[in-house]
């Protein structure tokens, strides 16, 4: 989130897309309620009426994966119109911005595309540049190589008929959603988006966000209290957990994981730096990225401590470098072809329910000669050697199910949507020898790192034992047993590193990390966080001196106590609030007032999107794997044709080769299966559906089909159903609701079936998974699976 | 160190304001019993979605006893949804299906057995450095890359910042490059 | 009547349920062994009982008025009536008022059912079986009736549904604020839902809990007028004189009282065909 949960109800319009808030962020509504009940209103948009849909003021269906035609079509409304914050689009926003002459979209397709191997070279997604490396602007927006005459250019297409074509909403409702939702271009209104994975699973899922970036900008909404954009995230510590780049792609605090494929391979520290380090040369840019060594070289210290030198480039020689793309999918994807993964370790996670095509990802953990899963409960996973259908007389694998204390048996900080990272303290002991994952984790390295020193010690041939016996690791305090998690943290901070280990004060802040070496800092965006002061993350004091919900005394919110982030854009140029009646920050002629501002310079003098090298916001985007503006493709499996362009699905999605014969057709599999979440269960289930509590709530997997689908397939309300895809078939519930309703789209009427998600075979509560049904593709930029739009058929069971 | 709420009123020097009880009587049946009488109170965050809600814990003799929004946080002001109010089962789970014993299946088995940790840390990190010592490449076409191929590293969503760090950089450090977890789902 | 009330606005309500496990966790209830489902929608369990004290209904999607579908989801559980015919059936006096909330004491209950029928908003219910709290207190009692004791048996200043609602769907208060409060917010609601109204004011005597409600009390399934008026006691008078000559013989033994209940209950009835 740009913002976080209270700021909610500073919001003229809440706009809930790809997200069902009320039902998977049940107190997200606490703050949504209380924007209405100062006179807020609150658009669902949504293939069913939901839980949150219930409480909005406007409901808007739309077809499964169709989010880009509806909010392209509220963009093509406020442009046509003139209902954008033109003062905050001139100056913010690269609106004004020149485009490369070579730069061209047709028939879906942008300029650089190269078919064979579906990858666009970007070379003319950029601007036009002045003598001086500046960007040339013409603030007048007429230009027609402006950003804002492209963009015009390109939404003009999305007009509400045809948007309502594509998406089945019915006109009239999709122009009252543009009416109400560009009254916010007004500098004293602001509307918020609240999305989640029903906008992200998709292969054109960051195009479905940029979507809404584009809408915010342009409306003057990003920065401001009540606005921005705000991913609701579905688990306690999965900002954290991103945070720390338990990814292949980053390393803690985004900073880029070494990689030696693509143009540009990280060979040494110099070459990662000149990849990764953007530059800029408007001195109007903040272009915080530009910090970027210093945090990297911190973390090398973290690591590596007095074994990491300025002549051994910090030791990042010794971080291992990826030759290809590792994500979710692809790993499985090498697993099941057959590779040298011999091993895996898994924390608390469950893919045998969670993944995309999960009986696939059951059968790819055979390939593996030992699986260690540590968790609180026996999952899918750890017992996919003996589930359903399974022989596991033929199954080598060896698994080691590891038992592990909950939240309330250990101590340590999570971090929620809105940055705020929270301490958490041990009410009681794990049950039995469970114990923490931290000491897991811990006694697992200092074993390791054991034998290699044994090894090595013995002169016995070793794999480069380097990484593991340079290593600063270094938790546990001495005379104890146990790692200590405040040490931890105190690493993740960060300290200043006198030699042989030495600590010395914890650093105040990120902006005192430097690259000689002198400072340790395991994630710079969390500096800050437990410096001299103490242990920042467990403040609970409520004062509130902006009296905005902020309470910057509360827990602590990276970066540097930032409640909202983009804040210099809640202001105009001279640093007086767009809004005055909901002000975030303001410039007294001496300093700056509210929130912890974004980067200390005095108001006008540097732009407010100090994270990206323009310094302003992004209506093009050069860097996407799949285009500069979102636009329209049919999910890779669909019901219809693509009416935008003759594109059907996204030409930069690239099909892993493994799931050739693995996708359907409309013709066998006429209806649109789509995933999702309920209140009363929580992801793959293993944490909820051993609680008699929600079990009695939700006792077993269902799917929600419409009155009509139900009549046409003679499928009562409370009958089991069989539904099934190319990948596979499932026995459920079905609930026969009129709050899944039939969409006119393209001339037909479309059907649906809804599936939660949370089922597998094991636990307390058990039931079909939904995922043996979803496929192996994903979005080009991030590869998340697209979960939220396939083809199923259905019948009684 | 487990730090009760009233530490931390005398801390931040926040009052006992707001709809919390004390010690007042709990009865059933018409009988007298009290509920939370010298119960010791911590608090923690809701370990299911990402809102971060503030959850008050008492417990008795070191065991949990009682689990509900803490009306002093400010996202939640003492609200807790259906998944928050059943945090306490997690912690006093009634079908006893919470892991307190190391399990292992070896090749082929039909069942689990169990382990003692010292045996289990022993084996998982001998595999550990066997796989690596099998599959890791020093270099690839003349570039160092110190990969270990023949590990993957899944999950994390559900740890705590201080266990994420140490795994990301555990993981790093062991040589692997096939780290992913539910952020990418 | 208590001095206090609760409101359910179910135009605030968005289903997360939060209160239906809260009230299991501060009594120490168990979950109910369901199957899917209850329903309507996802309502579940499907009825309040010994071991339900409250539960979210999710009634069908209105599209009466098809701009505006709604979909009404309602915090159901005891009303506390000021004459509650629970307390007036009775034979063994165990349902009384405690601070104004309608209670039953196990103690005294024998398990005969007669709340259970009399009840119109069908909240009692007799448990099968007999359940401790995780402190080794036996709290449900088999075959004993057991309801929602408005958190004044497991004394707590502001009852445990209630604090963990998120939406302002359930408050607590004085029965005068309360209501004042449902009257603004009907009046707010009219301008959207032109029948919205407000349930609990009279209804036997006035609820315990008040209502807000989009439509008529009707919509809901609530009895309204004629039908929300304390029963006619007369049945139950001779019933109960019976059931107190036979009480002589049960030397306080639950099992014999029950008897001796079904025994009145079966003459009385043979008495009134007569």
């Amino acid at each position: 989130m740009t913002n976080h949960w209270i700021d909610i109800q500073h919001a003229d319009v809440v706009m809930i897309i790809g997200s069902n808030a009320a039902e998977n962020h049940p107190i997200s509504f606490k703050w949504v309620q209380r924007a209405r009940d100062k006179g807020g209103k609150l658009i669902s948009v949504d293939p069913r009426f939901t839980r949150t849909s219930s409480l909005a003021d406007l409901y808007a269906p739309i077809r499964p994966g169709t989010d880009i035609v509806f909010i392209n079509g509220i963009i093509n409304y406020a442009l046509q119109n003139d209902l954008i914050q033109k003062e905050y689009v001139v100056k913010y926003t690269n609106a004004a911005y020149l485009i490369d002459p070579g730069f061209a979209f047709n028939d879906g397709i942008f300029s650089g595309y190269n078919p064979a191997e579906r990858k666009y070279d970007k070379k003319t997604w950029k601007y036009q540049l002045d003598a001086d490396g500046i960007p040339l602007k013409d603030e007048s927006l007429q230009n027609p190589q402006c950003v804002y005459q492209l963009l015009k250019k390109h939404m003009s297409r999305y007009t509400p008929e045809k948007v309502s074509a594509a998406t089945g909403c019915p006109v009239d409702t999709f122009k009252k959603v543009a009416e109400l939702y560009t009254s916010t271009h007004k500098p004293d209104r602001v509307a918020t988006i609240l999305y989640a994975m029903g906008a992200t699973q998709h292969t054109i899922g960051v195009q479905n966000i940029r979507s809404y970036v584009i809408l915010q900008l342009l409306m003057g909404n990003i920065g401001l209290a009540g606005g921005g954009i705000n991913a609701l995230r579905g688990e306690s510590n999965v900002q954290g957990s991103t945070d720390h780049a338990i990814l292949w792609h980053i390393l803690p605090g985004y900073l880029d994981a070494p990689k030696v494929f693509g143009p540009k391979k990280d060979t040494d520290l110099k070459t990662w730096i000149a990849n990764n380090t953007p530059t800029t040369k408007d001195p109007m840019s903040v272009n915080w990225w530009q910090n970027k060594p210093k945090y990297m070289i911190s973390l090398l210290k973290a690591w590596f401590g007095d074994n990491a030198t300025k002549e051994n480039d910090f030791g990042f020689d010794w971080l291992p470098k990826a030759s290809k793309p590792h994500s979710h999918v692809h790993i499985y994807e090498e697993l099941y072809a057959g590779s040298k993964i011999e091993g895996a370790i898994l924390m608390g996670t469950n893919p045998v329910v969670g993944g995309p095509n999960s009986m696939k990802e059951a059968r790819s953990l055979e390939k593996l000669n030992w699986l260690v899963c540590a968790d609180l409960w026996e999952t899918e996973t750890s017992i996919f050697w003996k589930r359903p259908g399974a022989n596991p007389k033929t199954i080598k694998t060896e698994v080691f199910l590891l038992p592990m204390a909950s939240s309330v048996e250990k101590e340590g900080s999570v971090s929620n949507s809105g940055r705020w990272a929270q301490w958490r303290y041990k009410a009681q002991n794990p049950p039995g020898e469970a114990i923490t994952d931290l000491d897991f984790i811990d006694r697992l390295f200092r074993a390791v790192r054991k034998l290699y020193e044994d090894d090595v010690k013995a002169g016995k041939k070793v794999a480069n034992p380097d990484p593991i016996l340079k290593a600063y690791w270094n938790f546990t305090p001495e005379g104890h047993h146990e790692p200590d998690p405040h040490m931890v943290a105190k690493e993740i901070n960060g300290f200043e590193w006198k030699k042989n280990g030495e600590h010395g004060d914890q650093i105040e802040n990120f902006t005192k990390l430097t690259d000689d070496g002198k400072t340790v800092c395991g994630n710079w965006l969390y500096s800050g966080s437990y410096n001299e002061d103490g242990n920042n993350m467990a403040r609970r004091s409520k004062k509130d001196k902006t009296r905005m919900g902020m309470y910057h005394g509360w827990a602590w919110a990276w970066p540097m106590n930032r409640r909202i982030i983009y804040n210099r854009a809640s202001v105009n140029m001279k640093g007086e609030p767009w809004n005055p009646k909901k002000p975030v920050i303001w410039w007294d002629g001496d300093e700056w007032k509210g929130d912890v501002p974004d980067g200390p310079a005095p108001a006008g003098e540097k732009l407010p999107f100090i994270m990206l090298p323009e310094g302003v916001g992004r209506l093009f985007a050069p860097t996407l794997n799949d285009g500069p503006f979102p636009e329209h493709y049919e999910a890779v499996e669909s019901v219809t044709r693509n009416i935008f362009n003759s594109q059907q699905y996204n030409p930069a999605v690239s099909l892993y080769p493994g799931t050739q014969g693995e996708f359907g057709t409309s013709a066998r599999f006429p209806y649109i299966g789509t995933s999702y979440r309920v209140t009363e269960h929580w992801q793959a289930g293993a944490m909820t559906r051993n609680l008699p509590w929600l079990d009695e709530l939700v006792p077993d997997m269902f799917c929600e089909i419409s009155p009509s689908l139900a009549a046409k397939k003679g499928i009562k309300n409370g009958d089991k159903v069989i539904i099934s895809s190319q990948r596979g078939s499932i026995e459920t519930y079905a609930l026969v609701t009129e709050r899944v309703q039939p969409l006119k789209v393209n001339g037909q009427m479309v059907e649906m079936v809804g599936m939660v998600w949370h089922f597998g075979y094991g636990g307390h509560a058990s039931g079909s998974s939904c995922n043996f049904l979803t496929p192996q593709c994903g979005d080009p930029n991030t590869f998340i699976p697209e979960f939220k739009v396939f083809l199923v058929d259905i019948r009684k069971a | 160190m487990p730090v009760t709420r009233r530490d931390l009123f005398k801390l931040t020097g926040v009052t006992a304001a707001g709809s919390f009880l004390g010690g007042v009587t709990f009865l059933t049946g018409c009988k007298s019993t009290d509920k939370l009488r010298g119960a010791k109170e911590s608090t923690t965050i809701c370990p299911f979605c990402g809102v971060g809600c503030g959850i008050i814990v008492s417990s008795r003799d070191g065991k949990v006893i009682n689990a509900e929004g803490d009306p002093d946080h400010p996202i939640n002001e003492g609200a807790l949804c259906s998944k928050g109010m059943s945090l306490y089962q997690i912690a006093v789970n009634p079908v006893k299906r919470r892991l307190d014993k190391v399990y292992y299946r070896k090749p082929f088995s039909e069942e689990w057995e169990t382990l003692s940790w010292d045996d289990a840390i022993k084996m998982i990190a001998q595999r550990v450095k066997e796989t690596r010592d099998r599959t890791f490449l020093e270099k690839e076409n003349g570039i160092t890359v110190n990969r270990c191929d023949g590990l993957a590293g899944f999950g994390g969503a559900a740890l705590d910042n201080e266990e994420c760090y140490a795994w990301s950089k555990c993981a790093r450090l062991l040589g692997i490059t096939r780290l992913e977890h539910q952020a990418r789902l | 009547m208590s001095e206090k009330a609760f409101l359910v606005d179910i135009s605030k309500c968005q289903g997360c349920r939060g209160c239906q496990v809260a009230c299991k966790q501060w009594n120490g209830l168990p979950g109910e062994k369901t199957t899917f489902f209850g329903g309507p929608e996802y309502t579940n369990p499907a009825n309040l009982s010994a071991l339900t004290w409250n539960h979210v209904v999710f009634y069908p999607l209105d599209k009466s008025n098809p701009e505006r579908p709604v979909w009404n989801i309602k915090h159901t559980k005891c009303y506390h009536c000021a004459e509650a015919n629970c307390i007036a059936v009775c034979p063994q006096m165990a349902i009384s008022k405690v601070d104004g909330w309608t209670v039953i004491d196990q103690e005294k209950c024998i398990g005969c059912g007669a709340c259970v029928s009399a009840c119109v908003y069908k909240v009692p219910g007799l448990s099968e079986i007999n359940h401790k709290n995780d402190m080794g207190q036996l709290i449900i009692h088999r075959g004993k009736s057991h309801k929602c004791n408005a958190c004044t048996l497991n004394k707590r200043d502001i009852p445990a549904c209630v604090s963990t609602c998120p939406s302002g769907a359930l408050q607590f208060g004085h029965r005068q604020a309360i209501i004042k409060k449902a009257l603004k917010r009907v009046k707010e609601l009219k301008k959207d839902f032109p029948n919205a109204s407000v349930y609990g004011l009279d209804e036997f005597g006035g609820l315990g809990v008040i209502t807000v409600l989009r439509d008529k009390p009707e919509k809901y399934g609530l009895p309204v007028g004629k039908d929300a008026q304390k029963i006619d006691l007369s049945q139950f008078d001779s019933i109960n004189s019976i059931y107190h000559t036979l009480s002589v013989f049960t030397m306080g033994i639950p099992y014999l009282q029950k008897k001796a209940y079904t025994v009145a209950k079966a003459l009385a009835g043979a008495g009134k065909k007569a």
